[in-house]
């Protein structure tokens, strides 16, 4: 922890709201330039002997269970899985890393009107995000690139292979992941424990509490408030001046501001937004466009679980890591737009009883949970469409304990998903069968969005978008957005490496900004 | 993933289960509110909870100490137990108990559709499948850090894959 304290009237300082993939970097790459930071983050911060190999344990210390409302095919109770600590969700994270594909970012050429989406290509293309995926992957430490070796295969990730390749798979691995394969960075090599989503006991999994938070400490110009709860931020005529929280007594404060960049994760940056609204943006902050909230994704999200004819300890090795991406194309003869990664998935017992056989008892749960050990798992992810009704609101009468509304998640899946779903459920049924499976169970609509993305999207045109191509509102040139919310679609792949790609990216452009005098 | 830790977490902070059982919560509160003084025998929960989650290799003394840290989770719904089990007995002329397992399945079988079967059956899976005793028997690793993790234990060590070529 460092020394470093901010006044709360620094009208000099940058605030950055949220500690996790994007705030925690942003923070660390402003900070290491000499801008100073304030980072408001709405969790307490942990330490390393608080992350235990328990489940149970951690769940409630690191995850978001503030009252959030789900409509439509969300969970009503739980429709977003994200944290509130330190170090945000990546603190949970799985840390698969994989770049967008070029076609995805050019969703709404390649794939055409698609009916009830609201389907936009990037406002940038891949070519001019590869510098920064390069500089991502040796921050994150991602496998198989800067010379870090590829994760050892597990027992799961052997059977997928050998399904995979039965099938006809080929673009077969252990998938490029953000953890040590080997001690790096002043972090851990990863010890196979898959305990991934509990936290990583060894840090080799890349969380910004023990990266990003670390380094920028070790700078003068960085101070983390922990346990700080943004909840407007102030603006006179078209600048941001201040933000508004409640601090860890529960008193209300402001800090005042050069310029505030929201990292919240999507369904929080908007809310944020919505919250901030004034006479002069009667419909929420920098939402001249009404797209504040709008175009909410998360990630068509399935899981088969097989009962293979020998053990497998699926639970063993990190929990992620290996994926098939030979469906991960744009190929409308299998019927649907976008594609799908297949990637395995580790669980323990305590989730497969809750997610696996809904409303089942007696022996006819006992008898296939009784084979946990031959268990072998996968799970199918692709790519979501944007659609305008799709979209995080403010209920109307509900207040969370800091006086904010809470976010309503409302979320209905667009036909494409259900196409592409049972594509991929034949195609994960097949890949076990051919290895002599003799049960399958398919696990979908039961998964809380583990990926939110979309609900403040960048674009061009100011009708159509929230920020510009850097994330800078149309409205408000000193205010960001700098998290999954400004992707405008979301390709089939784990969102965060471009996540952290974009802030590098941003980070720059603020710098020169800075430098020109226009922030 | 969330499902069984999360929903402790949610009934620890009275926001109660999820998705299909909501409705049966509100029901069980505001049928069973005013019968809420009859206290659940431990001996008999175990016999639920054995039925509801039969592993013959588990011992009663196993059935006991569940049915001690699920009767806490009840509390509150002592009422809709003892009527649950008014109903169970009354199917049997008072012997559901003294049945043998298969027969006591059966009429639990019967029952099945109701709230509060949904309510006991829930909140025991939260627990049955977080007892380290369980995951011996199945053939979970639980905490790796204490083992040193799975790297030299076993991450990679299948066998049988190459038969299946
Ligand atoms: C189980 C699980 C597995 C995942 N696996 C992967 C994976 O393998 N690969 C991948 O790419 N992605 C994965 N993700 C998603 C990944 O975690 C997110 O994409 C990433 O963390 C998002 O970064 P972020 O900065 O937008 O938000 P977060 O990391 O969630 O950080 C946001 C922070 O903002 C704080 N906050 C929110 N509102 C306020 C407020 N008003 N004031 C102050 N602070 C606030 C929160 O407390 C939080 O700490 C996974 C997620 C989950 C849940
Ligand atoms: S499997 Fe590796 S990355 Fe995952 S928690 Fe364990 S040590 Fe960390």
């Amino acid at each position: 922890m460092s020394e470093t304290r901010f006044s709360l009237d620094d009208d000099s300082v940058a605030v950055v709201i949220g500690s996790g993939a994007g705030g925690g970097t942003l923070s660390n790459q402003l900070a290491s330039q000499g801008i100073n930071v304030v980072c408001l983050e709405a969790g307490r911060r942990l330490t390393p002997t608080d992350i235990v190999n328990d489940e149970a344990a951690m769940f409630p210390k690191i995850t978001w269970l503030d009252e959030v409302i789900g409509e439509g095919d969300a969970r009503p109770d739980f429709p977003i899985w994200v944290c509130k600590t330190v170090g945000g969700t990546t603190m949970h994270w799985t840390a698969a890393a994989p770049r967008l594909q070029a076609h995805e970012l050019r969703a709404r050429s390649t794939y055409g009107a698609i009916e009830g989406t609201s389907l936009a290509d990037w406002p940038i293309e891949l070519k001019e995000l590869e510098p920064y995926y390069a500089r991502a992957e040796a921050l994150m430490g991602v496998t198989g690139t800067n010379g870090i070796p590829m994760l050892p295969g597990s027992n799961n990730f052997k059977v997928l292979e050998a399904g995979g390749r039965k099938i006809g798979y080929k673009d077969i691995d252990t998938n490029t992941m953000a953890i040590n394969p080997v001690p790096r960075d002043g972090r851990g090599g990863c010890l196979q424990l898959g305990f991934c989503t509990s936290g990583c006991a060894t840090q080799a999994k890349w969380c910004t509490l023990y990266t990003e938070i670390r380094d920028a400490e070790k700078t003068a110009h960085f101070e983390l408030r922990p346990e700080s709860m943004a909840t407007r931020i102030l603006h006179e005529g078209d600048r941001v001046t201040a933000v508004q929280y409640m601090d860890v007594e529960g008193k209300l404060r402001e800090q005042k501001a050069r310029f505030v960049c929201v990292a919240a994760n999507a369904p929080g940056t908007a809310r944020l937004l919505l919250n901030s609204k004034s006479e002069r943006f009667p419909e929420g902050l920098a939402n001249s466009s009404g797209q504040v909230g709008r175009n909410y994704m998360r990630h068509m999200l399935a899981a088969v679980v097989a009962i293979m004819p020998g053990e497998v300890h699926l639970y063993k090795g990190p929990q992620v890591a290996g994926v098939i991406r030979d469906e991960t194309r744009h190929d409308p003869k299998r019927g649907f737009s976008g594609g799908f990664q297949m990637h395995i998935v580790g669980l323990s017992p305590g989730s497969l009883a809750d997610l696996m056989l809904q409303g089942k008892w007696g022996r006819e749960f006992t008898d296939v949970l009784g084979q946990y050990k031959n268990f072998a798992s996968v799970m199918i992810m692709g790519e979501d469409m944007p659609t305008a009704e799709n979209r995080i609101t403010l209920h109307p009468e509900r207040k969370d304990q800091y006086g904010m509304p809470v976010p309503v998640v409302r979320y209905v899946n667009h036909p494409n998903n259900r196409v592409m779903l049972q594509y991929g459920r034949d195609v994960c049924r097949r890949l076990y069968q051919s290895l002599g499976a003799t049960q399958l169970f398919d696990l979908y609509d039961v998964f809380p969005a583990t990926h939110n993305m979309g609900t403040a999207r960048m674009g061009e045109d100011p009708t159509l978008s929230v920020t510009n191509p850097w994330g800078q509102t149309h409205d408000i040139p000193n205010l960001f957005v700098s998290d999954g919310s400004l992707f405008p679609t979301v390709g089939c792949e784990n969102p965060t490496i471009t996540i952290v790609s974009l802030v590098l990216r941003q980070a720059e452009y603020i710098q020169q900004q800075m430098q020109r005098g226009s922030i | 993933m969330p499902g069984l830790t999360r929903r402790q977490v949610l009934s620890l902070t009275g926001r109660l289960l999820s998705l299909g059982t909501i409705s049966s919560v509100f029901a069980s509160k505001i049928v069973w509110a005013q019968t809420n003084d009859a206290a659940i025998d431990v001996r008999h929960l175990a016999m639920l909870i054995h039925d509801l989650y039969p592993h013959d290799e588990m011992g009663d003394p196993f059935y006991t100490k569940l049915a001690q840290l699920v009767k806490p989770r009840l509390e509150g719904s002592e009422g809709a137990y003892a009527e649950f089990v008014a109903q169970l007995d009354a199917r049997t002329g008072g012997v559901w108990q003294s049945l043998d397992p298969s027969k006591r399945s059966e009429i639990l079988a019967d029952l099945a559709d109701q709230p509060f079967f949904a309510k006991l059956r829930d909140t025991v899976r939260q627990v049955v499948y977080v007892q380290p005793e369980v995951w011996a028997l199945i053939g979970y690793g639980g905490n790796a850090l204490a083992q040193g993790g799975y790297i030299n234990r076993g991450f990679n060590d299948i066998d049988w894959l190459e038969e299946t070529r």
